[in-house]
């Protein structure tokens, strides 16, 4: 479903010249897999899931996602994905409703076919009480809530979710976290980003650890409880970054 | 480029746009509200001042003995208050009088000075009254001498030069209009697209919206499309709402001071402001190009609006040109972005205007426009420029910053275009001064 071939990305920083946000990286994530990209702030998330959804391009190697390639069929892979993060917000002066059906529009849907998407998410997260008010007026819960609806209206195949529930409330992450997992339950895709180690654990099929722009490993939770000391996904994280930055040392 | 999502883009744009109360109120209450004051207020306070000024007795004082007929006609004057007084050089410096006379006998002539104070306006109505009241004193002297010579009075009348001015009085107010209108045009039109542009570009960054809408299959062509056609629409409906306000209150006014301005008059048909809102279209096109690339390079509001500070002064400084005297257009003029728009529109107030210069600062402006889409259509798709987190740029002339590049970046050509031009104007200027270069 997802697969990238030593995909690179080099930002140009003034003082600092080239710097390589993401080394290249291979990794393939499966139809209906949950697969987690974990890893600190700054470790390279956001950028390798935005060059999957292809709001970047990358400066070296190849990728495919639902079979098309990212580098020349865009808005094919920008059909087939819902893509949500942190820096995807909403406009506050629209309500809910309005941003649904803007969505829908560019998302090449039909009136109706907005109309029926609409109610269904609207139901399904509990929007009724504040879809008519200007997004402006809504609470962080809230305005997630119409996030995940706006990324998901076109009821994509494969959703690439980046730190979902950074910045929210216990409640409302629990709440997200229940919902991706529904959604894992309906058979869909998903590539998830974050640095909550509880997380990735509770949802993930397997786990990509990423530590300053470098995939340390890829494997399933038991995997690396099967070849770790650690008693949770936190310490053996730390354990491959000690052994990562060891490597670098000696090297 | 499909056209139903670029429509789509424009339409939630336009929506998002009237929904913010600063471009509300910039757009639609400015001009609605500013000329009528502006204009009415100028009115009010010209006609108020100039009753208050043909109100007041000017106070004339004299330093030497001056004959008794002219002190006769300055006492019969109930406009004019003679005074006695000494140090009347003192005097009218600290404003005790008006305007004093020096009389003079030179080799039989009577030399009659007026003293007065020409940065104070009581002093400069009351030297009018004493050069009015002087030339009646002349005839009068002159027909005395005359008659005691027997020689007939006519003779002084001998030549006599009248002015007739062939302009009429929509040209004599076009003077006027052509001079004000085209600088507050281009300021409003940039002011009109400055907001929108802001909040659709920086805005939308520092709100984290823009990559929302990179997240959906919309080419950037569209999204780029859309939102150019929101910023041109408001900027296209400011500068309208702009021309049509202006004009009325200038009506307006031309009709309630039309004793004042005599023969000036500030009406323009109908057909004069269609065409000057047709030619208004292209240089609304470009104006807002420029702004939106400037803008794209703001990581926010505040930053854009410190970027586009002095791009409204660059936009302001050409239409400064076409206003200063013996300006007139010609071809290379006619081609120069907004000094044209600005000629032009003098032009066409004055009604002497040439149908292929219309044509030519058409035709150029439309081109300047698109080459100002293309800019920030590509400014658009460059990831460093979009994606900009807070860095905005840094202006660095460091040698090892420097070193290894082949090009400087905008930031760095900026400040260096800016120290040329420093030196070029301060220090060229003192050193042609100091070695008379010129």
């Amino acid at each position: 479903m997802i697969r990238t071939e030593g995909i690179k990305k080099v930002f140009w920083d003034k003082k600092e010249g080239e710097v390589v946000a993401l080394h290249p990286t291979s990794l393939s994530v499966n139809e209906g897999e949950v697969f987690g990209v974990l890893g600190p702030n700054g470790a390279g998330k956001t950028t390798l899931l935005r060059m999957l959804a292809t709001i970047l391009t990358p400066t070296d190697g190849s990728g495919e996602v639902n079979g098309y390639d990212i580098l020349s069929q865009k808005e094919e892979v920008k059909s087939s994905i819902g893509f949500l993060s942190g820096n995807t917000k909403l406009y506050g002066r629209l309500t809910p409703t309005e941003i649904l059906n803007y969505f829908g529009e560019l998302y090449g849907l039909g009136k109706e076919e907005i109309r029926v998407r609409k109610e269904e998410l609207i139901t399904l997260l509990n929007m009724e009480e504040f879809i008519d008010k200007k997004v402006e007026k809504l609470s962080t819960g809230q305005t997630q809530k119409v996030s995940i609806a706006r990324a998901l209206l076109h009821d994509p195949d494969i959703y690439m979710l980046d730190e979902p529930t950074l910045g929210l409330d216990i409640l409302t992450s629990k709440s997200i976290i229940e919902f991706i997992r529904g959604e894992a339950g309906r058979g869909k895709t998903i590539i998830f980003s974050t640095h909550y180690m509880e997380e990735a654990e509770v949802l993930c099929d397997r786990v990509a650890l990423l530590h300053k722009g470098r995939i340390l490993d890829i494997d399933t939770t038991e995997g690396y409880y099967n070849k770790c000391q650690g008693n949770n996904l936190r310490d053996i994280f730390f354990e491959y970054v000690n052994k990562s930055e060891g490597d670098i040392n000696e090297s | 480029m499909n056209l139903k999502k670029v429509l789509t883009v424009y339409k939630k744009e336009l929506i998002e746009t009237f929904r913010d109360k600063k471009t509300l109120i910039l757009a639609i209450l400015v001009p609605l509200l500013i000329y009528p004051l502006l204009g009415f207020g100028a009115s009010e306070l010209i006609s108020i001042g100039i009753a208050r000024v043909e109100s007041q007795v000017s106070r004339v004082g004299s330093k030497t003995l001056l004959s008794d007929e002219l002190l006769d006609l300055i006492k019969e004057d109930e406009r004019l208050e003679f005074i006695e007084a000494d140090n009347l050089f003192r005097k009218l410096e600290e404003g005790g009088i008006d305007a004093y006379l020096e009389s003079s006998l030179e080799e039989g002539t009577e030399e009659v000075n007026i003293y007065y104070d020409g940065a104070i306006e009581r002093s400069n109505s009351a030297c009018s009254r004493l050069w009015l009241l002087l030339n009646d004193y002349k005839r009068l002297r002159q027909e005395d001498e005359l008659t005691q010579r027997g020689l007939d009075t006519k003779v002084l009348d001998i030549v006599e030069v009248k002015g007739e001015n062939i302009a009429s009085s929509e040209r004599m107010g076009g003077v006027f209009l052509g001079g004000i209108i085209p600088l507050l045009l281009i300021v409003m039109i940039a002011m009109g697209a400055i907001y929108p542009a802001i909040d659709l570009i920086a805005g939308e960054k520092e709100r984290g919206t823009l990559e929302t809408i990179l997240t959906v299959p919309i080419k950037r062509s569209e999204l780029i499309f859309g939102k150019y056609l929101t910023v041109t629409t408001v900027a296209i409906l400011v500068g309208a709402l702009n021309l049509l306000s202006m004009l009325l209150v200038y009506s307006l006014a031309s009709f309630q001071l039309k004793e004042v301005m005599g023969g000036v008059d500030l009406v323009l048909s109908p057909g004069v402001g269609i065409l000057l809102f047709l030619l208004l279209i292209p240089l609304v096109l470009f104006v807002s190009a420029i702004i939106m690339s400037v803008s794209l390079f703001a990581k926010n509001f505040k930053d854009a609006q410190n970027f586009l500070s002095p791009v409204l002064i660059l936009l302001m400084a050409p239409a400064y040109i076409a206003m200063m005297p013996g300006v007139e257009m010609n071809f290379i003029l006619s081609v120069i972005p907004i000094v044209n728009i600005s000629l032009l529109f003098k032009e066409i107030f004055i009604q002497n205007f040439n149908i292929e210069y219309i044509f030519l600062v058409f035709v150029s402006n439309t081109l300047y426009s698109f080459l100002g889409i293309y800019l920030f259509a590509r400014l658009f798709k460059t990831e460093s420029i979009l994606f900009a987190e807070g860095k905005g740029y840094k202006f660095s002339m460091n040698r090892k910053d420097l070193k290894g590049r082949k090009f400087l970046d905008i930031g760095e050509s900026l400040l260096l275009t800016s120290g040329i031009l420093f030196l070029f104007i301060y220090l060229g200027t003192l050193l042609q001064l100091r070695y008379e270069l010129f």
